[in-house]
């Protein structure tokens, strides 16, 4: 039979140009990007990362003025001067949202650390250790997760006393389980593995086979389950703040910026920009981290 | 006495022959028991070990600088008690059905309670029903057309649903349709000075349906369409998100391809073979989602100024008042444990493979 075709073969005829000449490295290198990350939706998730991170990093740059300086007339609609018109009391908005974004985006990825950091510590100790440590662990982490999200975030808040660092131990409260979760059913399922049983044989102490052996091969789902957990986490610290919970002013912060046009709502400006700002972060961020969920691991996207 | 000897037997035969699935609910609601303690023991915890202090919220800097008045003002409250006292006590009310009395509206948090609970229900009720109609059916068209253009736009729509800030949507959505279009009156649960209709389940759309008051109804579902339509964007980004995966997956299945080729009309794959096979994991997302909306309802009640839990539970937040803190929390976390536990019993009924016992 001719028409048995090797794997390497068949790739072959499959691709469109099969006879390039060999100019392999640079298709080796164009190769490590995925294909879903070349999608129109993906280039634009990728972009509006990037873009925010350089806004966050060259803020001070980018603002034509002082965010907090009261330059010009209140309620000026955006015009040629102040891109984003003024609030209330005369600030320039376009500076106040380019400014407020190192306060957004830093704090969400600083809540996302912290509660990947806890929750995978929590799951880590429930899973390795099981029996009773794993079934208190567990109970306390069904009750905390039995509770409507913001408003346990939000009794938090309120009882810490509003301040942006107080938001996001209230954030962090309500956001750690869901690490804890996966994590200690990824460790649940490694412990039975040949490879710990073995290193367990050769007489390693318990915090040793956790970071040698366990961690690392928990590490990649737990990134995909943050970069996933980015935009939830924004959309929570801005809403705490949209409730007078967090940022207080004169601290240019997106969500409690909206919260000028809550009492204003004609002057539209206040609340658009700010809005928008939060809802490309989000949406870049479920874009990425889907596609990477979907790359790494496609069996975790059904629930 | 020989039918009652024969009934008394078919009856033993059914507790028999349900007493897993008896267990089983007697199990989860003792469960729900001891989440709802958790719950009040997490409220209590956080309102008490924390710098705030309820006395200066509730009286203001002034009195509260005046001892006798402060004095007089824990005594009333319970206040002066040590801590694991002060806990007990509140437990104990709780059992004959005494939430304690608001330090804010002065009243006793039962009757605020429940002045609240018919609001939000009405709000999270007619959101996710709109939900699983739209994002079902969302879902379904956009897995039937995998990769085609209607996929793509709905899965657009699903990303934008679930990424939108609920309250920056909320805001723009009232400045448009109430302040540049006039399609819907403005905030509150009834325009002022219209009268709510008689009281028979505390919705007002419903009752107005029900006392044939026209009127009253066009008024309230009026008020009712900027905040339903607020949650709805993300429940239907949710539930489109979910449905569409889960229909994927079974539209992979054996089952599905037989029962096409077998020549059946689509209509019945769809809803036979298809819907009921997905729809087992759609339940526990519209749980989840349920979760989403009771949360959402603190930011929306609060933009559109509409009494209701959400925005009792917000009040009593920021003005520590923990009795008020205590019962909201105690009811929105016993209405999300309920759903869940409804939406668990139904996967049974959906899915003979997970009875009750058999897993």
């Amino acid at each position: 039979m001719t028409d048995v075709q090797t794997g390497r073969q068949q790739r072959k005829a499959r691709s469109p140009k099969p006879d390039r000449p060999s100019i392999g490295v640079i298709r080796r290198k164009r190769r490590r990007i995925p294909a879903a990350f070349r999608t129109p939706l993906g280039v634009l998730g990728s972009f509006i990362i990037v873009f925010w991170l350089v806004v966050v990093i060259f803020a001070p740059v980018i603002a034509p003025f002082d965010p907090l300086a009261l330059d010009f007339a209140p309620y000026l609609p955006p015009n040629s001067v102040n891109l984003f018109g003024t609030d209330d009391i005369g600030r320039d908005y376009f500076s106040r949202v380019i400014v407020g974004s190192q306060i957004s985006i830093s704090l969400s990825l600083l809540l996302v650390c912290l509660s990947m950091l806890t929750g995978s510590a929590i799951g880590l100790v429930a899973g390795f250790f099981g029996r009773w440590i794993d079934e208190v662990i567990m109970r306390i982490t069904d009750l905390f997760m039995s509770f409507p999200t913001v408003i346990l975030a939000m009794i938090t808040a309120a009882a810490l006393g509003p301040s942006l660092f107080n938001s996001v131990i209230a954030a962090l409260i309500v956001s750690w389980p869901v690490y804890a979760r996966l994590v200690r059913s990824m460790v649940l399922s490694l412990r039975g593995s040949d490879f710990v049983a073995v290193s367990r044989l050769l007489g390693h102490s318990p915090g040793r086979i956790i970071v040698r052996d366990v961690v690392p091969n928990v590490v990649s789902p737990t990134l995909i389950m943050a970069t996933l957990d980015v935009g939830t986490a924004t959309l929570l610290l801005s809403g705490l703040s949209f409730l007078g919970l967090g940022a207080k002013p004169p601290t240019p912060e997106w969500g409690s910026m909206i919260s000028y046009a809550l009492h204003n709502f004609d002057k539209w400006w206040l609340g658009l920009f700010p809005g928008l700002a939060i809802f490309t972060v989000v949406v870049a961020f479920n874009i990425v981290g889907d596609l990477l969920r979907d790359y790494f691991d496609p069996e975790a996207g059904r629930l | 006495m020989g039918a009652l000897a024969t009934r008394m037997l078919t009856m033993r035969g059914w507790y028999v022959r349900h007493w897993s699935l008896i267990a089983y609910i007697g199990k989860r609601l003792g469960i729900t028991l001891l989440l709802a303690w958790g719950i009040t023991l997490i409220t209590f915890l956080l309102t008490n070990l924390v710098p705030g202090d309820p006395v200066v919220a509730a009286l203001g800097e002034m009195a509260a600088s005046n001892e006798e008045l402060v004095a007089a003002f824990r005594a009333k409250y319970g206040l002066d008690k040590p801590l694991p006292e002060q806990y007990l006590i509140y437990l104990g009310n709780l059992l004959h059905g005494d939430f304690g009395t608001s330090i804010i509206t002065r009243r006793p948090v039962a009757s605020d309670l429940a002045a609240n609970f018919p609001a939000t229900i009405e709000i999270a009720l007619f959101t996710i029903v709109s939900a699983i109609i739209i994002g079902i059916t969302f879902g379904v068209i956009a897995a039937y057309r995998r990769g085609k253009a209607s996929d793509q736009v709905l899965r657009f729509v699903s990303l934008v649903g679930i990424s939108v800030p609920s309250f920056w949507i909320a805001i723009l959505s009232f400045y448009l349709f109430y302040y540049k279009l006039h399609w819907v009156p403005g905030s509150g649960r009834m325009s002022p000075g219209a009268k709510p209709p008689q009281s028979i389940t505390g919705l007002y759309t419903i009752d107005a349906l029900l006392t044939g008051d026209m009127q009253a109804f066009v008024d309230a579902a009026g008020h009712l369409a900027l905040p339903v339509f607020v949650l709805t964007l993300y429940a239907v980004g949710m539930l489109t998100r979910f449905s569409r995966t889960s229909v994927l997956e079974v539209l992979d299945k054996d089952y599905v391809y037989a029962a096409t080729a077998k020549g059946l009309p689509w209509h019945t794959v769809l809803f036979r073979y298809v819907l009921r096979g997905a729809l087992v994991p759609i339940l526990t997302v519209v749980g989840v989602v349920f979760g989403g909306l009771l949360s959402g309802t603190v930011l929306v009640e609060s933009i559109f100024s509409r009494p209701g839990l959400g925005s009792y539970a917000f009040q009593s937040a920021i003005n520590l008042d923990l009795f008020g803190v205590m019962g909201a929390g105690l009811v929105i976390g016993l209405v999300y444990i309920l759903t869940n536990f409804v939406v668990d019993l139904l996967y049974g009924l959906i899915d003979p493979r997970i009875r009750v016992g058999a897993r």
